[in-house]
């Protein structure tokens, strides 16, 4: 026994392709959908180095083969403008940027504000001046004319109702309005309008009983002092209600909400205490947390706190 | 990348993404959305791209999303829907880019998008095979049968002798 017999195998016989030559192509064999694939990517310039060899080969024997494969070349596309619309939309803005523009919009409409208000001011003023003396008197006179039409009227009688509702207005005028309280001013485009009224004629009375119809009495506008905030003073003005009495700003007052304001964010506890003497006048404010405690007279001649 | 960074290449690439993705899917609307969803994205990881390689990314995360559309989009019109006569519509048409951009939406998506980065952006092989996650070789046979279609096209149409 040997080791064959053992372990047998395979031995490769003498077989061998009958014409070896079949099998190999040449650049001329190509297909016209493979030379199109290869010329395409000698357009491009992708080919290796080996297949640039081929398919020059080829254009040697073939002069229309290369006119063919460098059409390709002409296949580019160019891009066109195509343009995205709304664009910048998409842009962001820096930090900076923003709070640059937030605060230009502030100040911007602030300035818009206090442009308004000191247009305005002037005319509201002139409103003011003029609304507040047209509440007039009505007057209304009382005629035995049995046809209310003022054709009846004379001219007599016209003269007559005129006269009479005159002097009747001024009579009025001068028991509602004495001259000492220097309403001269308010009471006479009274008298002028009072003046232009046309009578009114109602049957069935005689036109001796003319007779004046009650005033309605012109409450002047608030007084407002003239040192008051002018915003203030035009909203008064407007809504027609005095303005509340103006009080002197008390410092202590406001330092201590300003105190009680921190204390309630940062949970401090801070204080500000005045000191009084006998007569109720501040002698000294006294300021104390948990690290600082300060007392700070007062000084006479300072100003009031 | 910053903010600055960012806005620039908003105003340098942004065209040039909306092109590419307009050209691929022929659709302005959805187009504007796709860059709107890549310009989105970007912002959302701005400071964790660098600038030198932010086109590549605006391209390769607008055409995955342009991917994504056309999956979801079944109306999206392919071009086996294309009809015979608005092939003939373009024969008497002389402007070669004109056509050859008519005939560019008659190609196959992949084949139109690799076209269309070689062609409109001049990226490489291998740039191109980054942005759609193909290997080279595949984008080489796309773009040369692409190329291909195009011109057989050209022929079919009497616009090449």
């Amino acid at each position: 026994m040997n080791d064959d017999i053992i372990y047998p195998h395979l031995t490769p016989l003498n077989d061998r392709y009958p014409k070896q030559g079949d099998l190999y192509r040449s650049a001329g064999d190509l297909t016209a959908e493979q030379f199109d694939l290869l010329a395409a990517a000698w357009a491009e310039n992708a080919l290796s180095d080996e297949g640039l060899a081929e398919i020059e080969a080829m254009f040697a024997i073939d002069k229309l083969k290369e006119i063919y494969a460098g059409s390709f070349r002409q296949l580019r596309l160019i891009p066109c403008d195509d343009r995205l619309e709304g664009l910048n939309g998409l842009l962001q803005t820096t930090p900076a940027i923003r709070n640059i523009r937030r605060v230009f919009v502030i100040v911007l409409a602030s300035a818009a504000i206090f442009f308004t208000l000191f247009t305005l001011k002037p005319l509201v003023n002139k409103q003011v001046t003029l609304t507040a003396p047209v509440t007039l008197p009505e007057v209304a006179v009382i005629s035995d004319a049995v046809e209310p039409a003022a054709h009846d009227i004379s001219n007599k009688m016209e003269e007559a109702v005129s006269a009479s509702t005159a002097l009747a207005v001024k009579e009025k005028s001068k028991a509602l309005y004495p001259p000492d309280r220097e309403l001269t001013a308010r009471i006479s485009p009274v008298t002028m309008i009072a003046a232009a009224e046309t009578p009114v004629l109602l049957s069935g009375t005689t036109s001796r009983e003319l007779r004046p119809v009650s005033f309605n009495v012109i409450t002047a506008a608030p007084d407002i002092p003239d040192n008051e905030n002018w915003i203030i003073r035009g909203i008064s003005r407007l809504s027609k209600t005095p303005a509340k009495e103006r009080k002197p700003i008390d410092a202590y007052v406001v330092a201590s909400a300003f105190i009680k304001g921190i204390n309630s964010v940062l949970g401090s506890e801070m204080a500000l205490d005045k000191t009084l003497n006998k007569k109720g006048e501040l002698v000294a404010v006294s300021f104390s947390s948990s690290l600082l405690s300060i007392k700070a007279p007062v000084k006479k001649n300072s100003p009031r706190l | 990348m910053t903010v600055k960074d960012y806005n620039n290449a908003v105003r340098e690439y942004g065209d040039h993404v909306y092109r590419f993705v307009y050209r691929s899917i022929k659709d302005r609307h959805r187009a504007a959305d796709i860059v709107q969803d890549t310009y989105e994205k970007l912002w959302l990881c701005v400071t964790e791209i660098e600038y030198e390689a932010v086109k590549a990314w605006l391209f390769t995360t607008a055409y995955n999303r342009m991917i994504d559309v056309i999956r979801k989009d079944s109306r999206l019109i392919s071009i086996e829907s294309y009809d015979d006569t608005s092939i003939f519509a373009a024969e008497n048409d002389s402007d070669l880019n004109e056509v050859l951009h008519y005939a560019l939406e008659r190609l196959p998506g992949v084949q139109r998008s690799v076209i269309l980065l070689r062609d409109y952006e001049g990226y490489q092989y291998r740039e191109i095979a980054s942005i759609t996650g193909l290997t080279e070789h595949q984008v080489k046979t796309y773009i040369f049968r692409g190329r291909v279609a195009l011109r057989n096209y050209l022929v079919k149409t009497s616009v090449w002798q």
